[in-house]
Parts: structure tokens; sequence; C-alpha cells
């Protein structure tokens, strides 16, 4: 299996398998127009968030993968666990998500976001939003 | 502000980012995402948003998919597909459901070429009249009596902010 190594804000190097690394569009690119030999850097993506969407794209390409035994509700615990984070963290993934290129993650996180400001009045999505704008600063 | 850009400013201001989370909002939320400020409200009034919000409910059956740019353009002319919502798909989704939306259970149907077709044509009715209003003021349109009857329906069930979002932007 080729490996294809990515390397994060902070300059971690993670080694994933280039099937694994092919699902964001982004990388695909970066491979495409690179090549493997190289470490593909990945400025914009801390180490801590990298490592979350590696897990991410892990388990649905396992859960995708014939003779799978997960379940759909499975799949569902693993979404809602995985995005039961932090709002930072949650926006963090957002951009992640973005930036690599991941549709699927882009989904799930844009939806957790949106769940959160369905269930509010203006007031209070305006408070989430300048409150936890505050809390970072 | 001279705060660094944080993570959740930074999705605010990317417009396609932003646009990604807004989409999936149902237009009572989208309505309401509309009164946080002004920022929200540019990004909530997206056409394409609420084209999403019209057509979720239009099986592709009705050919309306197919002919989704066709539909667009003549959407867009007659004014828009949030006054398409509003006007006429609103009243007519509160009526469909005798249990007028309960709590967040969302109404999976998907219509007929009827459903859609009727709606379609009670919206150009309500251009013409809008039209004719210009020239003598007329009262008493069919659609206000569509719109007003169901309101009583279904205000108790939504935020006031949104109500008042929604009338706003159908009765100007």
């Amino acid at each position: 299996m080729v490996k294809v190594t990515l390397k994060s804000a902070e300059g971690d190097v993670f080694e994933v398998d280039e099937e694994l690394a092919l699902e964001s569009l982004m990388v695909k690119n970066m491979i495409e127009d690179v090549g493997l030999d190289s470490a593909i850097s990945l400025p914009n993506v801390s180490s801590t968030i990298l490592a979350k969407v590696i897990e991410y794209i892990k388990f649905h390409m396992d859960a995708q993968k014939d003779g799978s035994k997960k379940t759909s509700e499975e799949i569902k615990a693993f979404d809602d666990d995985f995005v039961n984070v932090g709002i930072p963290t949650l926006f963090e993934m957002v951009l992640a998500s973005n930036y690599l290129n991941v549709k699927s993650l882009l989904s799930l996180t844009c939806n957790t976001v949106a769940n959160m400001i369905k269930t509010k009045p203006p007031a209070e999505v305006k408070e989430m939003f300048t409150s936890a704008k505050q809390a970072k600063a | 502000m001279s705060q660094p850009p944080t993570v959740i400013s930074q999705v605010e201001r990317d417009d396609d980012m932003f646009y990604e989370i807004l989409k999936h909002l149902d237009a009572k939320a989208l309505a309401m995402a509309a009164c946080v400020n002004r920022r929200w409200r540019r990004a909530a009034e997206d056409e394409t948003l609420w084209e999403n919000v019209c057509t979720i409910n239009w099986s592709s059956a009705s050919g309306a998919s197919s002919q989704a740019s066709q539909l667009r353009s003549v959407v867009l002319a007659l004014g828009g597909f949030r006054r398409l919502y509003v006007l006429c798909l609103r009243p007519l989704l509160s009526r469909s459901s005798s249990v007028p939306a309960k709590a967040s259970v969302q109404q999976q149907e998907k219509w007929s070429k009827d459903e859609v077709h009727l709606s379609l044509s009670l919206f150009s009715i309500d251009c013409y009249e809008r039209l004719g209003r210009r020239y003598s003021n007329c009262h008493g349109s069919p659609l206000k009596l569509l719109c007003k009857s169901s309101r009583k329906a279904d205000q108790r069930y939504l935020v006031p902010n949104a109500a008042a979002a929604l009338e706003l932007s159908g009765v100007n």
C-alpha cells in the first residue's frame, strides 16, 4: 500500500494510506500536481484537527468496505459522537473540511452548526457567536 | 475590532462556508437567521437557499427538477423563491398537514405535479395583482385569504420573530 505523508500546521507528520488521503480532494489535486515523493504540507490544519479528520475518513472508509459489519446506527452514533465537541473545535473542523475539501465531513459539521442555530432565537445565536469569539480572543 | 480573526469569525466571514451552514436550515430557521444581524440577513436572503427550501418538497416525478433552470427564471421574474414560499407554499403546507408540524418533525411527503403547478399558478396571480395594484387600489386578493386563514393556525407554532420575519417579507 502506497503511503502519503501529510504535514500539519505545527509540522507534525502523519503517514496515511494513499486511498485515505485521496478522500480529500485538495490532497488528491496536490498529489496529482507534485507526486508522492515529498510530504504534503497543510499549513491551515492543526495536528489535533488533522488527526480528527483522518479518524473520520478512516472510520467511514472501513464502514463502506465489503464485509463491514457496521450498521447504520453505529455509523450515526460515531458521527454524533464525532461532532460532540466544543464550538471552537467544531468550527475548526468546518474550516478544515472546507480547506481539505472533504464533502461528507463538511456536510456533517455544517449540519451540526445549523442544528445549533435552528433551536435558538436570533438573540441567542448572536450571543453564541460573539461570546465564543471573546472566549477565544 | 482589533481582535485576531477567530475560527468562528473566519467561518462567518467566508460566504461559501456560511452558505454551507445555512443550506441545512429550513424556512423557519432561515427566517430567524435573517434576524441575527445585517451580515446574516444578507446571507439568509440568498435565492439559492430559498430555492432549496421550495423544491425540497417537490418530487422528481413532478418534472420540476428536470426543468430546474426554466423554473428558476420564471420564479425569479415573478418575485423570487422567498416570496413564493411565504405566499404559496407555506399556507399550502400548513393546510395539508392536519397536525401542523409538531416539534421538529418535517413533512416528508413529496409534492405531486398538481401541487407544484397550483402553487406556481397562485404565485403568478400574485404577481399580476401586484402589477395591477400600481394602477388601482384593489383589495380582497384570493391569496390574502389563503394566507390569513392559515396564519392563525400555525402562528402558535412559530417563534414570534420568525412569524414577523415571514410576514414582513411576504406582505410588503
